[in-house]
């Protein structure tokens, strides 16, 4: 069984289909790239497994429970019924959870970090501090704890310290610990990104261009900064425009062209396929 | 301003708090009963200024009906005290309760809005309560006159009767509050409101549970507006629907906002600035009302991130100039400036995608409600489950 399952996936916005029914497979421990032209669904693709939006058609699976699948007409008859979700009874709530669809906390604690395009950090917090969120889910204290500290909090915030310090170096920014996230070179926010999804804890990351922006000895410090990740036990699946870092260390690569998959398998295979030469020059000749 | 913080920033913690707290005891000892009340109002304000910046402040939401959860609070005290003759501390907790269950109520539905809509629900939330009150809801809470002849709070014995009795009551609680809202600032829950208020996608992707965090800043901070209702009945034992008037809902809006949004001090400058000085400048009367306008127009075009900002906020206010003036970056080993690197800069160009994707988010955020159904043409999401 794959980690992560896309079963013909399906969005569409308004008119416009930008995944159309899209099938592939992550594996536990692979490196899968995901690329295509502009436009053609990646992005929107990353935003469906996270849990941003909803399918219009099509499942995913992670780990074999169904992390995503249309909402369509459920909520006519689901809607009057919410309180179910409160009743003593489990298999009643295991019904409701399969009805539901998950929002993109839950699919995170499940094992799913992400990163974002256009860099997402929380600007005006520092380094730790945007590290210590992707601790956040791992962690329980609330109000009371908060206000009372028992020492199980005491512990838990060192905890939180000690993990982002760990993500923190790992990146490489332990220099930067305290600095304002908005304050560090491009670069460095790539990979502050990076050290907050890992901090998450998850069993898959996924990168969405990792390397847009970056000079040449930065796209290679990125691309062996991934093989570690991936050493580390972590799939990765990643979106990326660089051939150079998507042929360089991605086992297997997933092609879309106009929301369809129009070619899958190794980076030999499918530099060789003629439907993929095709996107790629038509999209040169427009 | 910003050098006398800086001066303030320099003196040890510990002196600072423990000046502050003598000089909050001894200051009405000297004063008239006339001063000490005002002093009772400006902690009593500054209750409710420092409940409101959890919401306002901390998590973002514009709440503009917190009066509402003041009066709930105050009736509350009012009722169990003349209905059923609980002795009036121990009807606080009960103020608490309530003002915190009608929190939970009017924004579990709405939590997902968008600032603005936000605000238009409060708004009619904190009429709604105030109509009620006015039309006697269920016959026991007296109509326009409100409820009067509520017994005197008795602490150990003592009967608190005097304006200095009281302050000295408000200003234990406002230190308690001072107490909890430190802590909660520097915690996870208060991390997350903060991440929530930079970037709520990146917020709910990291595994923050947005809508969980947002409510219990909604809830934490009504349930504080309704002890500070309690100890306005302690000490005035007259209740009316003024109470849930919309001018108060202002009046603590702007406590938070003029101070700083999400800065403790700030609250108290607000406090001070909106409450204190028109209560002493009482005598200028109708020029008063004017002048507070005035100053709040000048404020919000000179100084819109409040004359006590939180350095975080005021970053996300005055953006880069801030940087200009020299905010330490703590890095030796001199970075690369950033603003300089645009060698760096990415020019994919699809960005504008995701440009649209970031936009589009908000929106699904708002119709589609937390749990992510899409919504068909119904913007109030009332039953995103
Ligand atoms: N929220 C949205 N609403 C409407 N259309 C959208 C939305 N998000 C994406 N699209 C459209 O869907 C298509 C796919 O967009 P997507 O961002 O997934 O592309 P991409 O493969 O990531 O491209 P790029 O390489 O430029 O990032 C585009 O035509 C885009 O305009
Ligand atoms: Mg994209």
């Amino acid at each position: 069984m794959a980690l992560l399952e896309l079963r013909d996936l399906t969005k569409q916005f308004g008119g416009l289909t930008a995944v159309d029914h899209v099938t592939f497979d992550v594996h536990e421990g692979e490196i899968l790239g995901l690329i295509g032209p502009n436009g053609a669904g990646k992005t929107t693709i990353f935003n469906l497994i996270t849990g941003i939006y909803a399918p219009t058609e099509g499942e995913i699976f992670f780990d074999g429970k169904r992390i995503a699948h249309p909402p369509l007409g459920a909520r006519k008859f689901i809607t009057p019924v919410w309180w179910v979700q409160w009743l003593p009874v489990r298999s009643v709530r295991e019904q409701w959870d399969q009805l539901r669809t998950l929002r993109p906390h839950e699919i995170t604690e499940m094992g799913i970090a992400r990163t974002f395009q256009t860099i997402r950090l929380f600007k005006n917090m520092t380094v730790l501090e945007n590290v210590m969120a992707g601790v956040h889910h791992r962690t329980r204290a609330g109000l009371w704890g908060a206000i009372f500290r028992p020492p199980f909090q005491r512990r838990e915030e060192a905890f939180i310290v000690s993990e982002a310090e760990r993500w923190i170096r790992f990146m490489g920014l332990e220099a930067y610990r305290d600095e304002l996230a908005k304050n560090l070179p491009y670069g460095h926010q790539r990979r502050l990104e990076i050290a907050r999804a890992l901090a998450a804890n998850p069993r898959l990351l996924i990168l969405d261009e990792p390397a847009a922006g970056l000079n040449e000895a930065e796209t290679l410090e990125l691309m062996d900064v991934i093989r570690q990740i991936r050493n580390s036990g972590i799939t990765v699946l990643l979106i990326e425009h660089d051939m150079k870092v998507v042929m360089g260390i991605c086992e297997r690569i997933v092609v879309l062209d106009y929301g369809k998959k129009i070619a899958e398998g190794t980076p030999e295979e499918v530099q060789r396929n003629p439907r993929v030469i095709q996107a790629y020059l038509g999209e040169e000749e427009v | 301003m910003k050098s006398l913080q800086a001066r303030l920033g320099r003196i040890p913690p510990l002196w600072w708090q423990v000046g502050l707290l003598a000089l909050a005891v001894l200051l009405p000892l000297p004063m008239s009963d006339y001063y000490r009340s005002v002093l009772w109002r400006t902690a009593l304000y500054a209750i409710l200024g420092l409940s409101l910046n959890i919401i306002v402040g901390y998590a973002g939401l514009f709440q503009l009906g917190h009066a509402a959860f003041y009066a709930l609070g105050a009736y509350t005290s009012a009722l169990l005290n003349l209905y059923l003759d609980v002795p009036l501390i121990l009807t606080w907790p009960a103020s608490v309760l309530v003002a915190a269950f009608f929190g939970y109520l009017i924004s579990r539905p709405i939590i997902h809005l968008r600032g603005d809509y936000l605000c238009v629900v409060t708004i009619a939330f904190g009429e709604v309560v105030r109509l009620a009150l006015v039309n006697n809801i269920f016959g026991i809470t007296g109509g326009a006159n409100g409820l009067s002849g509520i017994d005197r709070p008795v602490l150990f014995g003592l009967v608190l009767r005097t304006p200095l009795q009281h302050y000295y009551l408000v200003l234990f609680f406002l230190v308690l509050t001072l107490f909890a809202v430190r802590r909660l600032e520097n915690s996870r829950l208060g991390r997350a409101w903060v991440c929530i208020r930079e970037d709520e996608t990146a917020a709910e992707a990291m595994g923050i549970d947005t809508v969980r965090a947002k409510l219990l800043a909604f809830v934490v901070g009504s349930a504080w507006a309704g002890l500070a209702g309690a100890l306005y009945v302690a000490r005035v034992p007259v209740v009316s629907p003024d109470l849930a008037r919309f001018i108060e809902s202002v009046v603590m809006f702007c406590i938070v906002v003029l101070g700083g949004t999400g800065s403790i001090p700030g609250v108290f400058v607000g406090t001070l600035g909106m409450v204190t000085l028109p209560e002493l400048l009482r005598f200028l009367q109708t020029w008063r009302d004017a002048w507070m306008g005035v100053a709040m127009v000048v404020m919000m075009i000179a100084r819109p991130e409040g004359l006590w900002p939180s350095r975080r906020v005021r970053m996300e206010i005055r953006g880069e100039e801030e940087e200009e003036a020299g905010f330490p970056t703590g890095v030796e080993e001199d970075p690369p400036d950033p603003s300089s690197d645009n060698s760096g800069e990415p020019d994919f160009s699809g960005e504008v995608y995701q440009l649209y994707d970031e936009e589009t988010y908000l929106i699904t955020l708002l119709e589609e409600g937390p749990r992510g159904l899409p919504s068909e043409g119904d913007p109030s999401g009332k039953d995103a489950v």
